[in-house]
C-alpha cells in the first residue's frame, strides 16, 4: 500500500512570524513574503558558567 | 531577593535617574584645543575603542593622516606616519576625552566642537561639528585639498558664527529637540532631518541677533540648510553628557558607552568604570548607495554614533522612523518588533521619547548587560557603511557582538559576587 501524503494549500497572503533561526525568514523574504523576525536564543546560549552568574545576579 | 540583587536593582534605578534626569544643553562652539579635556596641538582623536596604529582600519588611518596634514603637523602622509610611530602625534579615542565622533570620529586641535553641558550634573561632553552631507568627508576617512579647504572654512567661518549664535541663545535644549523630532519621524541616528530642522529653528533668531546681515551668516545658513544630518553630532554629544554621570556607579549593570573602531566593538558598564569590553565588530547589513559597492568593500561597524542607541535612540526606536526601514528593506511590523525586542534588554522606558506608531510608548532605555546575556538579544544599531579605504558607501543596521556583554558579565561577577 502506498503511503498517503497530505497536501497543504497556503493562502495567497501569508502572515509569518519567524522565531529563532533567521535563515527561515530570509528564505521567505527571497520569495517576496512579508516576515516579521524575532531574535531568540537559549538563555546565555546554554553556557553553564554564564547561567550560574545570571542566577546570582538577575 | 538576595542582597547583591537588591544592590544591583538600586544602582540601576539610580543610574536611570541620572540618565533620564539629565538636561543636556548646547552651550558653546569652540576649537577642540580650547575646550576638550587633555587636548594638545599634536593630539588626534578617533572613534573608540583604543587600537594600535598598525591594526587600525583604513578610514581611521586615512583620517588621522588627513587631520595631521590639515593641522600642518606633518609635511606629507609618510611624515605623518613616522610621527605617529615615534609618538610625536598622539592618537586616542574621543571617548577618553569626554567626546564622541561619528564615523572615523577624527578630531584635532582646530576642529570646531559642539559643547554640551548636562546642567543637572554639571558635566560637559563634546562632538565635532558635522562636515555636512556627502560621501567624501574626513569623518568617513577621506582627505584631499578640497576637504581641507572645507574644514578650514568650518574652523574660520562656520564655527565662530555658530559660537556667537549659541552664546546669544543662552543655550539650546537638546532633550526637547529629541522629544519633538522623534514625533516627527527621526530615530535620531540614521535620520536627523527633523532634529536638524528644530535646531535651526531654535538658532534662527540668535543667528540674526549675533551676526545681522554679514556675508559669513549667509554662507553659514546656506551650509546648514543643506546639511540634513547636521544635528546628529549635537545629539551624540548630548547622549554622552547624559551617560557620563552614571559611569563608575558601583553595582550598576547599565551600559554607559558603546563604540566601534572598524575592527572591534566595545562597551563600558557603569559598575565597571572606564574598562572597555571588546569583541570583533560585525558587518553592517543595509543599502549600498552605488551598485558597484558591496560587503567586500565595507569596513566592519565603525564610529561612536551608537552612543545614541546607548540612550535608547536609533535602532532602539526604529518604529518611530519608518523611512529608515528603506535601508534594510524592512517594514513597520519589523520595526515595531525590533523596538519590542530592545525593551527586553533595557531597565525601563523613557517617557521623554514617545513613539507615535506604538501608541506613544516610551523608548527602551538603559541597556542591562544581564538581560542581554540572558535573552541572547544584542543591541540593534542603525548606522552608516564605510569603505575600507574611506568614504561613505551605504547605510543600514548591525547588532552589537554578544561577546562584549558576556565578558562584561564575567568581569562584573568577578568583582561583585
Amino acid at each position: 500500500m502506498m503511503p498517503t501524503t497530505a497536501t497543504v494549500t497556503l493562502p495567497e497572503q501569508l502572515v509569518v512570524i519567524n522565531v529563532g533561526l533567521e535563515l527561515f525568514a530570509d528564505t521567505l523574504r527571497e520569495q517576496q513574503q512579508t516576515v516579521t523576525h524575532v531574535q531568540w536564543e537559549p538563555p546565555a546560549q546554554g553556557d553553564a558558567e554564564l547561567l550560574d552568574m545570571l542566577d546570582a545576579l538577575l | 531577593m538576595s542582597v547583591l540583587k537588591e544592590k544591583i536593582a538600586q544602582a540601576n534605578f539610580q543610574a536611570l535617574e541620572l540618565i533620564l534626569g539629565a538636561q543636556p544643553r548646547l552651550v558653546d562652539v569652540a576649537p577642540a584645543l580650547e575646550v576638550v579635556p587633555g587636548m594638545t596641538p599634536n593630539t588626534i582623536l578617533h572613534s573608540a575603542p583604543a587600537i594600535e596604529w598598525d591594526r587600525m582600519c583604513g578610514p581611521h588611518r586615512n583620517g588621522i593622516i588627513g587631520a595631521a596634514l590639515w593641522e600642518g603637523i606633518a609635511d606629507d602622509a609618510a611624515h605623518a606616519e613616522q610621527m605617529i610611530e615615534r609618538g610625536e602625534i598622539i592618537i586616542a579615542p574621543c571617548h577618553h576625552h569626554d567626546s564622541v565622533g561619528a564615523g572615523a570620529g577624527i578630531t584635532s586641535a582646530s576642529t570646531p566642537m559642539l559643547v554640551v553641558e548636562n546642567t543637572s550634573a554639571g558635566n560637559r561632553a563634546f562632538s565635532c561639528i558635522s562636515e555636512g552631507g556627502g560621501l567624501r568627508l574626513l569623518k568617513w576617512g577621506v582627505y584631499d585639498e578640497d576637504i581641507g579647504k572645507h574644514l578650514s572654512w568650518q574652523a574660520q567661518v562656520l564655527g565662530p558664527v555658530l559660537r556667537d549664535a549659541v552664546r546669544a541663545s543662552g543655550g539650546i535644549d537638546i532633550k526637547g529637540i529629541i522629544s519633538k523630532a522623534v514625533q516627527m519621524g527621526d530615530e535620531c541616528h540614521n535620520r536627523t532631518i527633523a532634529s536638524t530642522s528644530l535646531f535651526l529653528r531654535a538658532l534662527l533668531e540668535p543667528l540674526l541677533e549675533s551676526r545681522g546681515d554679514s556675508p559669513e551668516l549667509l554662507e553659514s545658513v546656506r551650509f546648514l540648510v543643506a546639511a540634513d544630518q547636521f544635528f546628529l553630532h549635537g545629539i551624540m554629544a548630548a547622549a554622552k553628557a547624559m551617560l557620563m554621570p552614571a559611569a563608575g556607579l558601583e553595582y550598576s549593570t547599565v551600559v554607559t558607552a558603546m563604540a566601534r573602531n572598524g575592527v572591534e566593538f566595545g562597551i563600558q558598564v557603569a559598575g565597571l568604570g572606564d574598562q572597555w569590553f571588546t569583541a570583533p565588530a560585525n558587518n553592517v547589513e543595509g543599502l549600498f548607495f552605488r551598485s558597484e559597492w558591496g560587503h567586500e568593500h565595507a569596513v566592519p561597524d565603525l564610529g561612536d554614533s551608537c552612543i545614541t542607541e546607548t540612550i535608547g535612540l536609533g535602532g532602539f526606536i526604529q518604529a518611530a522612523a519608518p523611512t529608515v526601514q528603506q535601508y534594510v528593506q524592512g517594514n513597520m511590523q519589523q520595526a515595531i518588533a525590533n523596538t519590542l525586542e530592545m525593551q527586553q534588554i533595557c531597565v525601563t522606558s523613557n517617557n521623554d521619547v514617545q513613539i507615535p506608531a506604538m501608541d506613544f510608548a516610551g523608548a527602551p532605555v538603559g541597556i542591562d548587560i544581564r538581560k542581554v546575556v540572558q535573552t541572547g538579544i544584542a543591541p540593534l544599531i542603525d548606522t552608516a557603511i564605510t569603505h575600507k579605504q574611506g568614504g561613505l558607501i551605504g547605510a543600514g543596521q548591525v547588532r552589537a557582538p554578544m561577546a562584549c556583554f558576556e565578558q562584561a558579565l564575567k568581569a562584573f561577577a568577578g568583582r561583585y559576587q
